[in-house]
Order: C-alpha cells, then structure tokens, then sequence
C-alpha cells in the first residue's frame, strides 16, 4: 500500500520552545491512525501543520508523494486535506443545508463564478442530502447550524469534510464536550466512513476505548517527539508508552528507560 | 427559480415597483420626484455598501471615494466635451474602471490583513481623493466646483426619475443574483467563519477582493447619477458624511439584505428632505442631523438587526404562534 502521507523531520518552535521535534510520520491510505499522548504533547499542532494552519521551521510534508510544505490552507483543502476542529468551527448562521452546499461547491471546483446556475443548485442539493444521510444528519436541512445540539455540530463537520471529497480526515478530539448518549453515534458515522475505504482518517482522541475499537495504527506522541507507532495492542503494552502516557516520569528518564 | 427567489417576497418588490412606475402620473409635484430621484440614486451607494459590509464583513469609512469619483469623471467630461449620452456612457466607463482599479489596489494591499486595516486605508485613501479634488484646480475648480450641462433626457424631471427608478432595479437584481451565486455564498460564509471558510479551500483574500471592487463599481455608477442629477459637483462628495450615509443607511435598513439598503435610504432621505423643512417653522430641526444621531443610536439599542432584522423577527414570532395554534387544535 503506497502512504499518503509521508513527514519528513517535521519541526517547529514557538520562540525557543520545541513544539514538534523531528517527526517522521507515514500514513498509509485507507487506514485509521489514532495519535495519542498527554495533553501539551504536541498532537493539534501536528494537525495544524498538516493542514497548514502554521508552517514548519524544518522539515517537509508530502501529501501523495506532492510536497505541500509551502501550500496555505486552502491549496491543501483543494488536495484534499481535510481537518476538523477541538472546537466545532461551522458557519452557524447558515443551515445544514448550506454548510454542506459550501463544501461541495469547493470540491466541485465552482469557485469563483458570480451568477447563479440553477442546475448546479439541484445538483448541489441531491449530493447534500446523500451526505446528510452518511452522517446521520436527515431531517435537519433548513436548521440553522447554531440551534444544532453538539454532537449533530460533530456530525455536520464530518459531512462537510466528506461533501469537500477529502481523502484525508484531520479529525481532532471529534468526541470533545459531548454528552455520553452522543458519543455511540458519532462513533458509528466514523465507522461507516472508515468503511467507504477511501477515506484516511487520522484521529486525535483520549478515549481509550474507541481508540483502540477504531484504530489500525496508534501513534504516540510525546513532548512533541514520535515516540511509538505501530499495532495499537503491542504499542498499549509498550513499557514507555505506559510511562510516558501515565505521566509523572520526566523525558530523560524515559530516554534511558 | 423558485430556489433563488424564496427567500424574497417576490411580489412586495413587484409591487412598489408598479407603484413607483405610476407615481409620476398620480402625483407630478417636482420636489417630490427629485425626492425619490435621490433616494434612488442613494438606495444603490447603500445596497453597494452593502456587499461590503453586510455580506462580507468589511468596514469601510472611505466608500465616499468612489461615489466621489463616480461622480467627478462624469461631470469633468461632461464640463469638457459636449452633453451628449455617449460621453455619459464614456465619463461613466471611466468612473468605473477608475473605482475598480483604486478597490483592487486598496484591498490587495490591505485586506490580508485583519479588517480594520482596510478601514484606515480607506479612510485615508478618502481623504487623499479630498485633497486631491480641492487641489487640482484645473480640473475640479477646488472646493467651489462648477456645474455643467447635461443631455436632455437627464434634464427632464420624469424621464430622469425612470432612468434612476430602472437603474436601481437593474443594479438590485445584478446584486441580488451576485449575492446568491456561490460566490456571494462564500461571502457569506467568510464573514461569518473566516477561518473555516479558508480550511474549505476558499482563498478569502480572492472573495473579499471580488467584494471590494464590486462594492466600488456599484458605487461609482451611483455617485455618475448623483453628479447629473444636481448638474453640479463639488468636493462634498468625498467627505465623510457620504459614507456616514451609506452606514446609516444600511444599518437602519438592516445589514445583509439589499432590499434593507433600499429602504434605509428611503427613510433617511425623507428624514432629511421633512426635518430641514420642519426647520423653517420650528429653528430647533436647524439641527436635524442630531436627530439623525438619536435614531442611529435607538436603532443601535432596540433593533440592532435594522429593519429587515426586526420584520424578520415578528415573522417568526407568528409562525411560531400559528404552530402554536395548530399544534393545540390538535390535541383538542
């Protein structure tokens, strides 16, 4: 299987402080990669600079063998990196319905055009409505996304992802500030997503559970270093792992550990 | 067309067209055609305000420059070269391209960076227009202006009120259809949620670009029909209270809708046009402008959504009585 994502000794500091140090990250396609590890220990400024929300001080990013380095955030959308956010980010005073209908209009490359086609209207809408029903959203086309309870804002970020024809799935913490009866669902439309087959997604997430139920590959990630990857059973049972996502050692002693 | 025109109460802006179609056979009184020549003529500087800042969230203090300039190339070839409609056309085409050049230069250099830089620029780019007309004598006659004939149809009060009456209807449907293309989606959808907006793969520098030149073009063509309308020009049309104006104009009639922008230079403009009249029995409206002010601020308070916002609202609060209604009338 080729990767679809390749790092090549990605770093980045914040002032003199390292963020990032040296990761080499491979992500197959079509898998699903969980990154785990310790709040602070670098996991969504990994995702903000694989989306390209920050730009690296060293290092490349290879997005199906195309250095993206140097792209902004919109050039990487249009590759077809797609992120969601700690904190749901939609346009909340649009409905469901056009939410959706923003994404599909990028993915369909409808850009710039400044008169309104009505053909590409109903046909916006026929694939808005398949997405809806892919993440459980059906019924709630004209509901204005702010009066959305949480975890649907969830699921209409995932729609909005799936309508932008991503192939790669940036989700962060998808499960945050959501209620319990929420999360079983959300679960479920990351499933059914995961087996389309054409979708990679990377998932940062803390819990254990659904991690291990979902991923393929857990990577673990601490003070900012790779510090495991691999079969998330072996990687579970990995001594420093358990050190390090336990917490209380300090980084030297886990080097040497 | 039904999914463009849903939204929009169709038959309401049919019908004040109609009416406003036959209001000169109903009532010929010249004062009251050049009235609503002017509310037409500032119903398209507002609805080009607008774009700006109710669609896309761009402030501007500055949007008096391209009414200003609109308004100073139509009337400087009209000052050198005969009156005729073709050399209206050709001062008209100059003002446009004049705005939409000054727009894309002003947005390039400033709208990367956050809004209230765009703000600044406009404003001192405003002044500068200001200076510049009060300088160049030769050309503008400084700070007393001068006036200059126009072609005959303009000079005639009715048919100069059609043109201005189809001129807004034209300009309401291209910004309406503007608004709704996925263009103006985005738009939207940037002045809501920039961030997310750029993670969907819209480079917003392009959209908010897009905007500001087509905020400037609209709002040239207006000040072009401001300059002949008067048959003079001078420098007042870039001070700031123009676009004082424009902002009043759009936050009373409600932000993000055209039809708002129309209706706010309705309401501002017959304000003016009775309280300055008021003045000639009761001195105290000498000071009308304060009254302005007063109704910026109570708008402000109780209905921060303007006009539209708040017809809006009562639409909503009966619906949801009627479901109410319905909903009881079942369980009965």
């Amino acid at each position: 299987m080729e990767n679809i994502l390749e790092t090549k000794d990605l770093s980045v500091s914040f002032g003199e402080h390292d963020v990032i140090k040296d990761v080499n990250l491979e992500i197959e396609r079509g898998k699903l990669i969980s990154i785990i590890g310790p709040n602070g220990a670098g996991k969504t400024t990994l995702f903000n600079l694989l989306s390209g929300q920050i730009t690296s001080t060293k290092g490349e990013i290879y997005f199906k063998n195309e250095n993206v380095t140097k792209l902004s955030v919109p050039l990487r959308a249009r590759r077809g990196i797609g992120r969601s956010f700690q904190l749901t980010n939609i346009f909340p005073e649009l409905t469901v319905l056009e939410n959706i209908r923003l994404a599909i209009q990028s993915s369909s490359k409808d850009y710039y055009s400044i008169f309104p086609r009505l053909s590409a209207l109903s046909r916006q809408q026929d694939e808005a409505k398949a997405y809806m029903k892919k993440c459980m959203l059906n019924g709630k086309e004209h509901v204005l996304a702010q009066d959305l309870a949480h975890g649907e804002k969830r699921k209409l970020e995932l729609a909005m992802l799936l309508a932008l024809k991503t192939e790669l799935l940036l989700l962060d913490e998808p499960t945050a500030g959501i209620s319990i009866e929420e999360i079983p669902a959300i679960l479920e439309v990351i499933e059914n997503i995961k087996k389309d087959g054409m979708y990679t997604i990377v998932l940062i997430e803390h819990k254990m559970e659904m991690v291990m139920h979902l991923s393929d590959i857990l990577v673990v990630l601490f003070n900012g270093e790779l510090l495991a990857s691999g079969n998330p059973q072996e990687i579970i049972k990995d001594q420093r792992v358990q050190t390090a996502y336990l917490g209380g050692l300090h980084r030297e002693s886990i080097k040497t550990g | 067309m039904r999914g463009l025109f849903h939204k929009v109460p169709l038959y309401w802006g049919l019908a004040i067209m109609l009416f406003m179609l036959l209001f000169p056979f109903v009532n010929d009184s010249r004062s009251m055609l050049i009235l609503l020549t002017q509310i037409f003529i500032f119903a398209i500087f507002a609805m080009s305000f607008d774009i700006l800042l109710g669609y896309t969230g761009i402030v501007s203090f500055g949007h008096c420059m391209f009414f200003g300039i609109g308004a100073y190339s139509t009337a400087i070839i009209f000052n050198h070269l005969e009156a005729t409609l073709l050399n209206f056309m050709i001062g008209l085409a100059i003002g446009i391209i004049l705005s939409a050049l000054v727009s894309y230069i002003i947005g390039s250099l400033s709208l990367r960076l956050k809004s209230h830089f765009y703000a600044m620029l406009t404003l001192a780019v405003s002044q500068l227009f200001l200076v510049l007309a009060e300088k160049w004598r030769g050309l503008t006659h400084g700070g007393d202006g001068f006036t200059f004939s126009v072609p005959d149809v303009f000079k005639d009060r009715t048919s100069f009120y059609y043109i201005t009456l189809i001129s807004v209807a034209v300009v309401f449907i291209l910004l309406k259809l503007f608004t709704e293309s996925s263009t103006g989606k985005v738009l939207k959808a940037i002045s809501q949620n920039e961030y997310r907006a750029e993670a969907l793969g819209y480079k917003s520098l392009h959209y908010k670009l897009i905007a500001s030149v087509t905020a400037g073009v609209a709002a040239s063509f207006s000040g072009a029909l401001y300059a002949v309308s008067l048959r003079f020009i001078n420098t007042n049309v870039f001070s700031i209270e123009v676009t004082l104006d424009a902002l009043l104009m759009t936050m009373i009639g409600g932000l993000g809708t055209l039809a708002g922008a129309i209706a706010g230079a309705g309401i501002i403009e017959f304000l003016r046009h009775y309280l300055s009249e008021l003045a000639m029995t009761y001195p105290i409206f000498e000071r009308w402008t304060i009254i302005l002010g007063f109704l910026y601020i109570v708008v402000l308070l109780v209905f921060p959504s303007g006009l539209a916002g708040f017809i809006k609202r009562i639409n909503l609060k009966n619906k949801r009585k009627m479901k109410k209604k319905g909903e009881l009338q079942r369980v009965a």
